[in-house]
């Protein structure tokens, strides 16, 4: 598959995601899991942005491992504050 | 690109560039990863802040959905005209480098007046830190605050990335070579960076 129907095809499926993340969010979850299903159509997007957009699939493990530790990072961060989330809610 | 030539062009010493821009994306991730986290975390976890469509009750909050809907779409549209324009600089296709990019340009500048005309929205409708409105919710005012950091602080980065944009759509004419070829490929990498920070505000300010 060449990079210009890998990038056509990517741009239906972006869009598809984005407009379909709009109407999940009509579907009133509850808080935590608007949060989540929100973080995880989101998750899907920025993944295939990095990985065919940003030709994440052709570099080596410098990159990759650079991406994967800023990813990391943000996770530490984000549980970093869940124990006190924990406290919050008791 | 085939396997053997992608690995044979991740070997070289100009790669030294592009390295360069990853471990930036790497800061950048961290930057914005912060206070997301710090955000989304917010969200979860506090009943004072709840909000997502109460947060946005008067016509504000409808215009607002309608108008960042409308941003996601030109930023994803843009993420696929800036892939374009990279593979015609990639061919030394000037023609074609000079109407993806243009476009890129013109859909980054789209961004902005949308964003703008959105801000305006808000302030007109009372919804900025401090104001009477605001401080008579205080976990509105919370949201708010983060709301303008974040989209402030991505909308300065799509503004440098059209100024960016803008610098190679001038200087793309004529042959274009290796050397300006690598040069929009980073430009590249940053705008597709850009998009992906806005594909996780979109959700966060706008959907919950």
């Amino acid at each position: 598959m060449s990079e210009k129907s890998i990038s056509n095809t990517l741009f239906a499926v972006l869009i598809a995601v984005t407009l379909l993340s709009v109407a999940a969010s009509r579907l009133h979850f509850g808080r935590e899991l608007a949060v989540a299903v929100a973080l995880g159509f989101a998750a899907v997007k920025a993944a295939l942005i990095g990985w065919f957009f940003m030709r994440l699939r052709h570099e080596g493990w410098i990159v990759r491992g650079a991406v994967l530790v800023g990813i990391f990072a943000v996770v530490v961060m984000a549980v970093g504050i869940l124990p006190d989330l924990a406290i919050q809610l008791k | 690109m085939s396997s053997t030539a992608v690995a044979h062009h991740a070997n070289e010493p100009t790669d030294i560039g592009r390295y360069g821009m990853w471990f930036f994306i790497l800061s950048e991730i961290m930057l914005f990863g912060a206070f997301i986290a710090a955000y989304i975390m917010l969200r979860w976890g506090s009943t004072v802040c709840a909000l997502g469509a109460p947060a946005w009750p008067q016509a504000g909050y409808l215009g607002g959905l309608t108008l960042a809907t409308v941003n996601t779409l030109l930023l994803i549209t843009s993420s696929f005209t800036m892939v374009r324009a990279v593979l015609a600089s990639e061919e030394k296709n000037a023609v074609a480098f000079r109407r993806f990019m243009g476009a890129t340009l013109l859909l980054g500048l789209g961004f902005l007046a949308v964003k703008i005309f959105e801000y305006y929205l808000k302030i007109h409708h009372g919804y900025y830190p401090r104001s009477e409105f605001m401080e008579a919710t205080p976990g509105l005012n919370i949201f708010i605050s983060f709301y303008f950091v974040l989209t402030g602080f991505h909308g300065l980065h799509v503004l440098i990335g059209v100024l960016w944009n803008y610098f190679l759509f001038k200087r793309g004419h004529g042959a274009l070579d290796e050397r300006f070829g690598r040069k929009v490929e980073y430009a590249g990498l940053y705008w597709h960076f850009v998009d992906a920070v806005w594909v996780f505000m979109f959700p966060l300010f706008y959907l919950i």
